[in-house]
């Protein structure tokens, strides 16, 4: 059994989910080209103070006009 | 040669013809030809008579007409439309209660004098670029209907190029809008990423998804996009704070843009057709320089993983007690993406940042970039594999190689329709893309490809105005 279909059949019982045989499969080769992918981003060159995107912002930024 | 929007609004303000006669018009089209596209997937017949009329009489009435007045449109069926269900191209969906309110840019439509006449065919919660979907069938390009409409707003795509419609609305969180652009032949514009509020749409990946419009003219394009501006705090990711039209420049020209045509990854994942498209519009617009963009396989890559773990989150619960009645073709990859390791995900948006700031800084030389919007025209409907290059890629997912690391910056992109040499008839569109909040710069150049004659709609089904 492959690498990724060994993790994504364990993960299929961690998550709760129900899949047969041939949607592990499947599913496991989705996973295994995700991953050739997720190792060409581990390979750029981060430091630790490279942050992730931004969104979450707790309220807006107080303006001069309005610094409360 | 199609009416444009802006031909049949002109037309109402002069009293040519009535938004009732605009409408009774397209909707005899739309059931005469839906058949063989399967564009639409509800019509909002009595909504869209009660909207022409009111447009004619504010006409009577000799108030001012709106810039849209009359105007008629339809959207992708994950917008909200008030008393429908919004479906998303789901079945599970169907369960939902009808939406309570339009979503806030199809009020900005209405508020704009346009009329509703139904909402559009798209793949499963967007999760494609070929709307196959099965739920509700393909939807089907207009140039050969054997072929994809391109996803995943394929339903907007095909209902312009059939003139079903002269604008219609879509999503595009890694190709959608400019996908089905390039294999149905029109218009579209995706916008910068915070642009337009999302509010009432149904969200795939909350970080990337951009809303924006398709139109079979690029003057009926900018009137819809400047009447789409308004800021809302209400969308956490509206980040726009004002309006900004495009209108008053967009018949400047390029004279004195920086105008350069993307090479390296654009070119490898470019058939030959796709190639030649990008170099005669880089030629129409003076553009001399190839141009390298930072890190696009990187780029693709991080929106890929972000796609698959922001998008099957959102139906963890129903992956887990109701997989079968998810879409066949997506649904192994939503699952995939619910397996993905955090650190994966954590990696691609840290990344993101990093690109961001490199894109930004490619724009310190350039105003307005080229490069294909698909790599093919229009596969089968059905097709597993395309070929680039004498490489196979699968077919799904390869449609967007060229547009996912331009929408995971944030940047505004034109779709512009263009007919390369050895398509077999078909269209393959070219993307035009600024720096983010550069919208009028695309919309300038893509102006200037339109004047050429050489990007341009060919409707092949023209209604009877």
């Amino acid at each position: 059994m492959s690498p990724e279909k060994n993790y994504v059949t364990a993960m299929s019982v961690l998550l709760d989910l129900n899949l047969s045989e041939e949607q592990l499969e499947r599913v496991a080769e989705h996973f295994a080209r995700t991953k050739q992918l997720a190792g060409l981003l581990g390979a750029v060159p981060m430091t630790p103070w490279d942050e992730p995107a931004e969104l979450y912002q707790p309220c807006p930024f107080p303006s001069e006009a309005n610094p409360s | 040669m199609t009416v444009t929007a802006m031909n049949i609004r002109d037309a109402i303000v002069k009293g040519e013809l009535s938004a009732l006669e605009v409408v009774q018009d397209k909707l005899d089209h739309i059931q005469s030809t839906n058949a063989s596209f399967n564009a639409f997937t509800e019509v909002t017949r009595d909504r869209a008579l009660a909207e022409a009329k009111s447009i004619d009489a504010l006409r009577k009435a000799g108030e001012p007409l709106p810039p849209l007045a009359g105007v008629p449109y339809a959207v992708k069926n994950l917008f909200d439309i008030e008393g429908v269900v919004t479906l998303a191209g789901s079945k599970i969906n169907r369960d939902n209660a009808p939406a309570a309110a339009d979503a806030f840019l199809v009020e900005r439509m209405k508020a704009a004098g346009g009329v509703l006449l139904g909402a559009l065919n798209m793949d499963e919660y967007a999760y494609g670029f070929t709307t196959e979907n099965s739920h509700y069938g393909p939807a089907r390009n207009p140039h050969d209907t054997a072929r994809s409409a391109g996803g995943s707003s394929g339903g907007s795509g095909a209902a312009v190029a059939a003139d079903q419609v002269p604008v219609a609305l879509g999503s595009d969180t890694n190709g959608s809008i400019r996908v089905p652009s390039s294999l149905c032949g029109v218009w579209g514009l995706k916008p910068t990423f915070g642009r337009l509020s999302r509010r009432g749409s149904y969200p795939f990946v909350h970080s990337i998804d951009h809303l924006g419009p398709f139109a079979s003219d690029l003057l009926s394009l900018a009137y819809t996009y400047d009447a789409l501006q308004s800021p809302d705090p209400h969308d956490p990711a509206c980040h726009a704070l004002r309006v900004q039209p495009c209108l008053p420049s967009l018949q400047q020209g390029v004279a004195g843009l920086r105008v350069g045509i993307l090479t390296d990854y654009f070119d490898t994942y470019a058939s030959p057709p796709a190639r030649a498209a990008a170099q005669l519009a880089a030629k129409l617009l003076g553009a001399t320089d190839e141009v390298h963009w930072p890190s696009p396989a990187q780029a693709r890559a991080a929106a890929f993983i972000i796609t698959a773990s922001e998008g099957s989150n959102l139906h963890a619960h129903n992956l887990k007690t109701r997989p079968q009645d998810f879409e066949p073709v997506s649904v192994d990859r939503f699952l995939s993406g619910l397996m993905q390791p955090a650190t994966w995900y954590v990696q691609a948006q840290r990344f993101r940042r990093m690109y961001r700031d490199q894109v930004n800084e490619l724009f310190a030389n350039w105003d307005v970039l080229i490069a294909p919007a698909t790599p093919v025209p229009a596969p089968q409907i059905g097709a597993e594999w395309i070929d680039i290059n004498g490489l196979r890629h699968p077919c799904r997912p390869a449609l967007g190689l060229l547009t996912q690391p331009i929408s995971f910056a944030g940047c505004p992109v034109v779709a512009a329709p263009m007919w390369p040499d050895n398509t077999g008839g078909l269209p393959l569109g070219v993307q035009i893309i600024a720096a983010p909040w550069r919208e009028d710069l695309a919309l300038r150049a893509a102006a200037v490809l339109e004047d050429s004659g050489y990007a341009t709609v060919k409707a092949h089904y023209a209604g009877q105005l």
